[in-house]
C-alpha cells in the first residue's frame, strides 16, 4: 500500500504540489489525470524516489521511499521520456535492469519482447518512437516489481499496442496483485483500465474516487416528459433541453431513477452510460472548477 | 519468485561493460604512448648496424636508447594521463548531465552514493587495466632488448601518470558535480586553470592604473611559482620545458617524492567533496548549466569582476580615469548579462537578478572609493622599521637588499616623500621606485611609486647609494664610490649610448655645484631642454637622465676639461665598436650622399670626428650642418645592426 501524506514540492518558488493526501491500495490501478503542469509527473517522481519531497511523506507499506533501496526494489518507474544508454540494445538494457532489480525476469523479458515483436538484439536508437515506448514497457514489466509507475505511457502507441499493454497490465494486476499508477492527461486512456482516478489541478487533488462508485451513482438520462412533470424527487446535476427532449445527469441509484420516471409515464426514457470524461466534467463543475481550466 | 542477489558488483560489471569503448581508447592511447613509442626508439638501432664497430659500442647505444625510450614515453604517458583523466571525468559524469538518465539512475534501487562510487571505480579500473596491459607489453619489449633495468624509470613515471590521472579525474568530477551540463563542466574546468592567473593579472593591472601605490605583480609571481603547482598541467608543462632532459629522471623523481603526494591528497579531497555535492544535487536540475544556485551566483560575480576591470583597463588607454569607470560599468553590465544567459540557459534572462547587480555595483563603487581615497591607509601604509627584516629597492631591474635600520628608514623616507609630494601634473622628471619590504614574519609587502627628484628624496637616495649594502650588492665590481655617470648620447631622444664615464665623489660634488649654478635653481630639472650634449644619470636614480644642453656652459666646459677627447668610450668598447663597422655613409637631410666608405681607417676617423660632441675646448653645438651618419655594424661584440644618427658636424 502506498500512503501519500501531506506531500508538498516546490520548483524554486513555484509550488508544484501542495498538501497531497492519497492512499493507493495493493492490486489497484490508479489513474492520475490533470492538465499540463498540474503535478502528475512530479507526483510520480516523488512516488519512485527521484525527488525528495519538500514536505510530507511517501510510504510503501510504512517505509519511506526516499533513498531506500529496499523499497525501490519493489518499484519501477516508466518515465515519459525514456532513457536508453547510447547505442544499446534491449538486451543490454535488460542486463542493466537485471543488475539493479533482483526480481528481473529474463524469460518474462523475452516473452514480452516477442509479444510486441521487438528484436532484443537491435540497437534501440534504430527503433521508432512507439517501439522505444514498447521497449521501455517491456523492460519495466520484466522487472517484476510490486509497483509500476507509468508517466504518459500510452502516448505514441498505436491502438493495437495500446490495447495489448492494457491487457498485459490487467493480467499482471489479476495474477500477482500488481499496483499500477498511471499518469495521463487523457481521460479516455485511463477509462478502460483504472479502478481509481485522481484528478490533480494546480498541484492539488481536486477529486479522488473509485470509478465504479462514481458510475453507479451518476447517470445520464434522455427523456421526453409530459408537461408539468415534477422532477423534485431526483438529484439533477445538470440538464439541457432540446425541443421536448431533455438530457439530464442525475445522481442516485439506477433503480430509483428508473422507478421515479416510470411513474411519470414519459413518452421516451433512456439511461445512457456516462463516459469518464462526462463524469469528471460533472464532478468538476459541481466542485466549482471551470472545465477548460482543468481538463 | 526467483530472486537473484543484486550487488554493486553487478552494477560495476555492467558499467564496465558499457564503458568498453573508453577502455579501448585508453588501451590504444597508452600503447601508442609507451610500447609503440619504445619500439620505434629501439627500431632505430637497426637502421645503421654498420655504424657500430664493437659489441660494446652497440651495447652502449642500446642502453642509451632504452633510457631515452623509458623517459620520453613516461613523460608522454604523464601528459596523456592528464588528458585521459579529464576525458574519463566527463564520461563518468555524463549520467548526471542528461535529465532522462539522471531520472533513470535516481529511480533505480541503488543509492546515489553507491552509483557514484561505482562510476568512479569504473573510471579508475579502466585506466589501471589499460596501464597494466601497457606495462606488461613494455616489460616484454625492454626484456627482449636486454634492457629490463630501464623499465624501472618507466614504472616510476607510470606511477606519476596514475596520480595525475586520478587528480585530473577528480577535478573533472568535482566540476561535474557543480554543473548540470557537460559544456559548463568543461568551462568550469578551464576556469579552474585560467581564472586565478587571469584575475590576478587583470586585478594587478587595474590596481596599478587606479592606485599609484598598489602593485599586485608579486601576487602573480607568487601564484605562478607556488599556486600553479596545484594546477598540474600548467606546472608540468612549464617544468617540462625547463627540466626535460633525456638523461635525467629527476623531474619524475621529484614528482614522486613531493608533488605527487600533494596531488594524491588533493584528489582524495576532491573525491570526498563530490559526495556531499552529489547528495545536495537535485535531479530535476540535470541539464541546467549550474545545479547550485548559490554557486552559480558566486561564479557569475567572480567572473564579472575581472571582466569589468579588464574593459575598464582597455578604456583607460582610450581615455582616462572617467573612461575607465565607464568601461568598468559597461564591462560589468555586459558580462553580467552574458553570464546570466549562459548560466540560466535562457537568452531572455540577461537581466535576471538585476537588483543583485545594482547592490554589487554600489558595493564595488564603495570599495573602490574607499581604496582610492585610502580610507583604510592601505596605500600609504609603510611598516615600522622595527617590523621589517629587510627592505629592497629595485635599481635597474636588480633588487638590492637593505638590512640596516638606518637604510630601511631611508627607504621609508623615500616612499614617504613619494606619498606626500605635490606634483599632480607630473611636471618634474620622475624616478620610478619599486620597494619590497620583507617583514619579520616573512610576509612580503611590495610598494611602487614615482617621485620627482627634489632635494629631500635625493638625500635619502644618496644615503642608500652611499651605503655599504648598496655598494656591496650592486657595485661590488667598482673600485670607486661611483654613483654618477656621464653618458654621451648619440642623438636627442635616442637611447643609444656610446660612452659612459663614472665620476668619483669629488668630481660629483664639483659637477653638481656647477650644474646647480648653471641651472640657477634648486630643482635641477625644471629648466627647459635644449640640444643634448650628454646625459647625467645614476645620482638621482637609475632612470633619471639630466640632459645637458648648450646653456649649461660651465658644465659642458667642465666635461670638456675632464674628457678631452669628448668621447669616453673605453678602449675595449671603442675598438670593438669601430672595428665592427663595415660601411659608413654620410648623407644630408635630403639623402644626398656626402661620403660613403668601407675603409676601416676612414670609418674610424669619421666616427671619432663626427660622433664626438666635445672635442677639447671646442664643442659643436652651435654650428655646422645637420647630417646623417649611417654605420652598418656587424661586430660580434654588438651584434649586427645598422645605426643612423642625426648629428651636427
Amino acid at each position: 500500500m502506498i500512503e501519500i501524506k501531506e506531500i508538498a514540492m516546490n520548483y524554486g518558488n513555484f509550488p508544484a504540489l501542495s498538501g497531497i493526501n492519497l492512499t493507493i491500495g495493493d492490486g489497484s490501478v490508479y489513474g492520475l489525470i490533470g492538465s499540463n503542469g498540474s503535478g502528475k509527473s512530479t507526483l510520480l517522481r516523488l512516488l519512485c524516489g527521484v525527488y525528495a519531497p519538500g514536505n510530507g511523506q511517501i510510504l510503501y507499506d510504512g517505509q519511506s521511499v526516499w533513498e531506500n533501496d529496499k523499497v525501490k526494489r519493489r518499484v519501477v518507474y516508466l518515465s515519459d521520456e525514456q532513457y536508453f544508454f547510447p547505442h544499446s540494445s534491449m538486451a543490454q538494457m535488460a542486463d542493466f535492469y537485471a543488475s539493479v532489480y533482483s526480481c528481473f525476469s529474463y524469460p518474462r523479458f523475452e516473452e514480452l519482447a516477442k509479444r510486441f515483436c521487438l528484436d532484443t538484439g537491435r540497437k534501440i536508437n534504430t527503433f521508432s518512437k512507439g517501439m522505444m515506448k514498447q521497449a521501455a514497457i517491456v523492460l519495466a514489466l520484466a522487472c517484476d516489481t510490486a509497483y509500476i509507475l507509468c508517466d504518459e505511457t500510452f502516448d505514441g502507441l498505436d491502438p493495437v499496442v495500446r490495447h495489448s499493454v492494457k491487457s498485459i497490465i490487467a493480467e499482471e494486476v489479476a495474477c500477482r496483485s500488481l499496483t499500477v499508477v498511471l499518469a495521463s492527461h487523457n481521460l479516455r486512456e485511463l477509462e478502460d483500465i483504472c479502478d481509481h482516478i485522481v484528478l490533480l489541478h494546480r498541484g492539488s487533488v481536486v477529486l479522488e474516487a473509485d470509478i465504479d462508485d462514481v458510475k453507479m451513482n451518476l447517470h445520464k438520462v434522455q427523456t421526453v416528459l409530459p408537461q408539468n412533470a415534477n422532477l423534485n424527487g431526483v438529484d439533477i446535476v445538470s440538464r439541457s433541453d432540446r425541443g421536448s427532449l431533455s438530457t439530464m445527469i442525475i445522481k442516485g441509484r439506477r433503480g430509483h431513477i428508473e422507478s421515479y420516471f416510470e411513474v411519470m409515464n414519459p413518452k421516451f426514457f433512456e439511461i445512457i452510460p456516462l463516459t469518464l470524461e462526462e463524469i469528471f466534467i460533472t464532478e468538476m463543475e459541481e466542485a466549482g472548477y471551470e472545465l477548460t481550466e482543468s481538463l | 519468485m526467483n530472486l537473484r542477489k543484486v550487488s554493486n558488483k553487478n552494477l560495476l560489471f555492467n558499467t564496465l561493460g558499457r564503458q568498453t569503448p573508453m577502455l579501448l581508447l585508453f588501451v590504444i592511447a597508452q600503447l601508442l604512448a609507451v610500447p609503440v613509442f619504445c619500439m620505434l626508439c629501439f627500431s632505430a638501432l637497426f637502421r645503421e648496424p654498420s655504424a657500430f664497430q664493437t659489441l660494446s659500442e652497440y651495447s652502449d647505444y642500446l642502453h642509451s636508447c632504452a633510457a631515452e625510450a623509458a623517459t620520453m614515453s613516461g613523460h608522454l604517458l604523464i601528459i596523456l594521463s592528464a588528458a585521459l583523466g579529464i576525458f574519463a571525468g566527463f564520461v563518468v559524469c555524463r549520467y548526471l548531465m542528461n535529465w532522462q538518465s539522471a531520472v533513470l539512475f535516481a529511480s533505480i534501487p541503488v543509492r546515489r552514493e553507491k552509483q557514484f562510487a561505482v562510476m568512479v571505480a569504473s573510471g579508475l579500473l579502466i585506466y589501471l587495466a589499460a596501464l597494466a596491459l601497457t606495462a606488461l607489453i613494455s616489460v616484454v619489449i625492454f626484456a627482449s632488448h636486454g634492457c629490463l633495468a630501464y623499465a624501472g624509470n618507466l614504472y616510476r613515471l607510470m606511477l606519476a601518470g596514475t596520480i595525475w590521472y586520478i587528480f585530473f579525474y577528480a577535478l573533472t568530477l568535482f566540476a561535474g558535480m557543480l554543473s548540470g551540463m557537460s559544456t559548463l563542466q568543461g568551462a568550469l574546468l578551464a576556469a579552474a586553470f585560467l581564472y586565478l592567473p587571469v584575475t590576478v593579472g587583470v586585478l594587478g593591472l587595474f590596481c596599478r592604473l587606479f592606485y599609484n601605490f598598489w602593485n599586485l605583480s608579486y601576487l602573480w609571481e607568487a601564484f605562478w611559482h607556488k599556486l600553479s603547482a596545484l594546477f598540474g598541467l600548467t606546472y608540468y608543462l612549464v617544468n617540462l620545458t625547463k627540466e626535460f632532459s633525456i638523461e635525467t629522471t629527476r623531474f619524475a623523481l621529484d614528482m614522486q617524492l613531493s608533488t605527487l603526494l600533494a596531488y594524491g591528497i588533493a584528489a582524495l579531497c576532491l573525491f570526498a567533496a563530490c559526495i556531499p555535492l552529489l547528495r545536495l544535487r537535485k535531479h530535476s536540475l540535470a541539464g541546467q548549466p549550474m545545479v547550485f544556485a548559490r554557486v552559480a551566483s558566486v561564479v557569475k560575480y567572480a567572473i564579472m569582476v575581472p571582466c569589468a576591470m579588464l574593459v575598464g583597463v582597455v578604456f583607460y588607454y582610450i581615455g582616462d580615469v572617467p573612461a575607465m569607470i565607464f568601461g568598468c560599468a559597461i564591462g560589468g553590465v555586459l558580462s553580467f548579462m552574458l553570464l546570466n544567459v549562459i548560466l540560466l540557459k535562457n537568452p531572455r534572462a540577461y537581466f535576471h537578478n538585476i537588483k543583485g547587480l545594482a547592490i554589487f555595483a554600489v558595493v564595488f563603487a564603495l570599495c573602490t572609493f574607499l581604496l582610492a581615497a585610502d580610507v583604510l591607509h592601505i596605500d600609504t601604509y609603510l611598516p615600522d622599521t622595527g617590523m621589517v627584516d629587510h627592505a629592497a629597492i629595485n635599481f635597474n631591474g636588480e633588487w638590492v637588499d637593505f638590512y640596516k635600520q638606518e637604510n630601511i628608514q631611508a627607504v621609508n623616507d623615500l616612499m614617504d616623500c613619494a606619498q606626500t609630494e605635490d606634483d599632480p601634473d607630473y611636471q618634474l622628471p620622475r624616478v620610478y621606485l619599486k620597494t619590497r619590504y620583507t617583514l619579520n614574519g616573512g610576509l612580503q609587502l611590495e610598494k611602487q611609486a614615482e617621485l620627482s627628484v627634489l632635494d629631500q628624496p635625493r638625500t635619502s637616495l644618496l644615503q642608500l647609494y652611499e651605503s655599504d649594502e648598496f655598494r656591496e650588492s650592486v657595485l661590488s665590481e667598482c673600485e670607486n664610490q661611483i654613483f654618477l655617470h656621464l653618458t654621451f648620447c648619440t642623438y636627442t631622444g635616442s637611447s643609444y649610448e656610446y660612452s659612459t664615464r663614472s665620476l668619483d665623489q669629488q668630481e660629483i660634488e664639483t659637477f653638481m655645484q656647477l650644474l646647480r649654478q648653471a641651472v640657477g635653481n634648486d630643482s635641477l630639472f625644471s629648466a627647459d631642454r635644449g640640444p643634448i650634449v650628454a646625459t647625467v644619470s645614476g645620482g638621482f636614480g637609475p632612470s633619471i637622465p639630466i640632459y645637458l644642453d648648450a646653456r649649461y656652459d660651465a658644465c659642458v666646459k667642465w666635461i670638456a676639461e675632464h674628457s678631452p677627447n669628448g668621447i669616453l668610450l673605453t678602449n675595449q668598447t671603442l675598438d670593438a665598436y669601430i672595428s665592427g663597422i663595415s660601411q659608413a655613409t654620410v648623407t644630408d637631410l635630403e639623402n644626398h650622399p656626402l661620403k660613403d666608405t668601407s675603409d676601416p681607417e676612414e670609418i674610424r676617423e669619421l666616427f671619432l670626428n663626427s660622433m664626438g660632441l666635445i672635442t677639447g675646448d671646442d664643442w659643436k653645438l652651435n654650428g655646422g650642418n645637420l647630417i646623417y651618419f649611417t654605420f652598418e655594424h656587424d661586430s660580434e661584440y654588438f651584434g649586427p645592426s645598422t645605426c643612423s644618427y642625426l648629428w651636427r658636424q
